[in-house]
């Protein structure tokens, strides 16, 4: 099957007075229809810009994509005018973020906001766009839409302003959804709620989601396949119960022990040593080597590529024969 | 309401304190210096100036109750209608002033905020901050030799022409009568003699607002609705002038009802450059020659449009924003 998001190679950087920080550093992902991609990884590992860059929503006077390939439906991306960008974006790929708090633009309602895109996209008369707003609504599962529409974003819940933000991103057709961080700032029984919310929708309208997080549950819920990502490299990746459960490389085994288990609550919470490394000055080698407890002379060295574990797991260590 | 009245004492209070705590005699003032005493005690008698202060406050505020202003000791007129007289000149100065500043100023902070950081940033900045540094009475010196005097474009005092008859007074204002009765050369006449005025005038508050407008805008451009607006592919004009402009309008407007009261003050100096008849230079003329109850009308009945438009300023917050409810 051909991947509707392909990403190769991908470097990004950002200037700053200090010089350029290499943020993303060579990002292989491939997305393929229908699917749920888990991307995680902890703060500041390129996750969101990652997505960002899928959007070309990087910061245009700091970000410089030096290298690599995004391709959509067979198309590259990278290098396509902020003309074109702004025809994909919500029509065909679209984005909702961690903060539903502020998402919506405070001035408008609801109804609004939604009819905008939907005139904007499918080119919809009012009226007709208004009938969609509804039934989008109703789609998310919100109670008396009607009433909705009519409705400020500060009358709306989080859990109902994400719904809403859903039903944005998904109303003028996407096929690729870029979820950042959907469910952070919500309560847990909302948190559920979402994600099964998303998960029905999305696999009831064929469209493949880029899930972001840094919460290993959330993927095991709802993802197929999962990405690792430590510091601008995706580190292992695959089917989400291989890398789960059998984990290849040291830094998803550590975060994997890094998760409380309620069966053993009397044992200390597992930490990773050590910090995540200034990506000015990156580590030579594996960017993982400082905190790693296998290193050896290669991989402070030589950058690991990712490589076969078995069918459809890859890992990024030099050491993973060793340990498999 | 109770707000206005409360502020219009205090001001009340604090003007007729003022001047009569400020050494002079209108008394002496009117008669000249070689009266004679029994006289001069005849007068202070007529005018009340002999009573205790506080009583002079009562009898004040007992006449404001009625909406009588006093009389003015150098015309021997009633304030109120004297200043009714002058007032349509310098509201139309102001009004024109304040559209100029508001228009000008949020348009050149968008274009500001929208092109943070280039050249076309620079440029308004520097405009702006021109604007709040150049006083008023040397930016006003500087356009009339220029335009006025060197160039002879515009015309540099009054209203109207000399040899040209204002048009029949509806409301006074000299533009909006003209349309209304059709007389398009003194609108013509009218428009030329308050380009220059209205330059003067507005462009301290045309800098204060570009500077807010920009600061509000850069602001709102980083909030999070304005990403999913983009991420929700909206372009970018759209997401300046209708998902940022409005929320960065709410401090703007708070500004904007500030800056009337800057504007009729800044009136007096402006009126006084341009020969322009409006209350500010009758003001003036008051002031040198010691009349009270004139400068005191004058500053209640500017007090109070302050207040008022103060008032409209928070009857017009639910509108912008929908959390506040009125």
């Amino acid at each position: 099957m051909e991947p509707l998001l392909k990403i190769s190679d991908l470097h990004v950087g950002f200037l700053n007075y200090a010089g350029v920080a290499r943020v993303l550093n060579g990002i292989d992902l491939e997305l393929f229809p229908g699917e749920f991609l888990g991307l995680v990884g902890e703060s500041g590992s390129g996750k969101s810009l990652t997505a960002n860059a899928v959007l070309g929503l990087l910061p245009a006077r700091s970000a410089v994509i030096s290298k690599g390939s995004i391709m959509f439906e067979g198309k590259e991306l990278i290098g396509r005018s902020e003309k074109e960008f702004q025809g994909l974006r919500g029509k065909k790929i679209s984005m909702v973020f961690q903060e539903p708090m502020n998402a919506l633009n405070p001035s408008y309602k609801i109804g609004k906001q939604m009819v905008e895109i939907l005139k904007l996209h499918k080119g919809l008369s009012n009226k007709e766009a208004k009938a969609e707003a509804v039934r989008w609504l109703t789609q998310v599962h919100i109670q008396n839409p009607e009433k909705v529409v009519k409705e400020y974003p500060y009358e709306l819940s989080g859990g109902m302003r994400q719904r809403v933000l859903l039903a944005m991103a998904l109303s003028c057709g996407s096929q690729l959804l870029l979820a950042d961080e959907p469910t952070t700032a919500l309560d847990v029984t909302i948190q559920a709620q979402i994600l099964r919310l998303m998960k029905e929708t999305a696999d009831q309208l064929g469209t493949s989601v880029l899930l972001i997080t840094h919460d290993l549950a959330v993927v095991a819920q709802t993802c197929q396949r999962v990405a690792v990502m430590y510091c601008g490299n995706i580190v292992e990746i695959g089917p989400v119960t291989k890398v789960l459960h059998e984990p290849c490389h040291p830094y998803t085994k550590a975060l994997l022990k890094a998760l409380p288990n309620p069966d053993h609550s009397e044992t200390e919470l597992q930490s990773i040593p050590g910090s995540v490394p200034n990506l000015l000055t990156p580590p030579a080698g594996c960017r993982f080597h400082p905190r790693c407890d296998l290193v050896e002379k290669t991989c402070m060295e030589l950058r690991p590529q990712l490589t076969t574990v078995s069918e459809n797991h890859y890992v990024a260590c030099w050491r993973e024969e060793d340990h498999v | 309401m109770s707000q206005l009245l409360i502020v219009l004492l205090g001001v009340s209070l604090v003007t007729f304190l003022v001047s009569h705590v400020v050494p002079g005699d209108p008394a002496r003032m009117l008669l000249g210096q070689r009266a004679d005493a029994q006289t001069l005690e005849n007068l202070r008698h007529v005018m009340g100036l002999d009573k205790p202060v506080w009583l002079q406050y009562f009898d004040y505020l007992g006449g404001l109750l009625q909406g009588d202003l006093g009389i003015s000791i150098r015309s021997q007129r009633p304030v109120l209608s004297e200043l009714l007289t002058y007032f349509p000149a310098t509201i139309e100065l102001t009004l024109f002033a304040m559209g100029f500043a508001v228009i000008s100023g949020v348009g050149l902070g968008l274009l500001s905020a929208a092109y943070r950081d280039t050249p076309i940033d620079h440029g308004t900045r520097v405009l702006a901050i021109l604007g709040v540094s150049t006083p008023l009475f040397w930016l006003g010196l500087m356009v009339l030799l220029l335009f006025y005097k060197h160039l002879g474009w515009l015309p540099g005092s009054g209203r109207l022409d000399s040899f040209i008859n204002p048009p029949t007074q509806i409301t006074g204002l000299y533009v909006l009568d003209s349309i209304l009765t059709g007389d398009w050369v003194a609108l013509k006449s009218s428009i030329l003699h308050l380009v220059l005025p209205t330059i003067c005038l507005g462009y301290i508050q045309l800098a204060t607002i570009a500077r807010l407008v920009r600061a509000s805008m850069i602001e709102v451009l980083e909030q999070d609705y304005i990403k999913t607006a983009l991420a929700n592919g909206i372009p970018r004009y759209r997401i300046i002038y209708r998902h940022a402009l409005r929320n960065a309008l709410i401090p703007t407007v708070t500004l904007i009802g500030l800056t009337f009261g800057e504007l009729l003050g800044g009136a007096i100096l402006t009126e006084t450059i341009f020969t322009w008849p409006g209350m500010g230079k009758y003001v003036v003329d008051s002031i040198s020659f010691l009349d009270f109850p004139a400068i005191m009308g004058f500053t209640i009945l500017v007090a109070t449009i302050y207040v008022i438009i103060n008032m409209v300023v928070d009857l017009l917050y639910p509108i912008l924003d929908p959390q506040i409810k009125g």
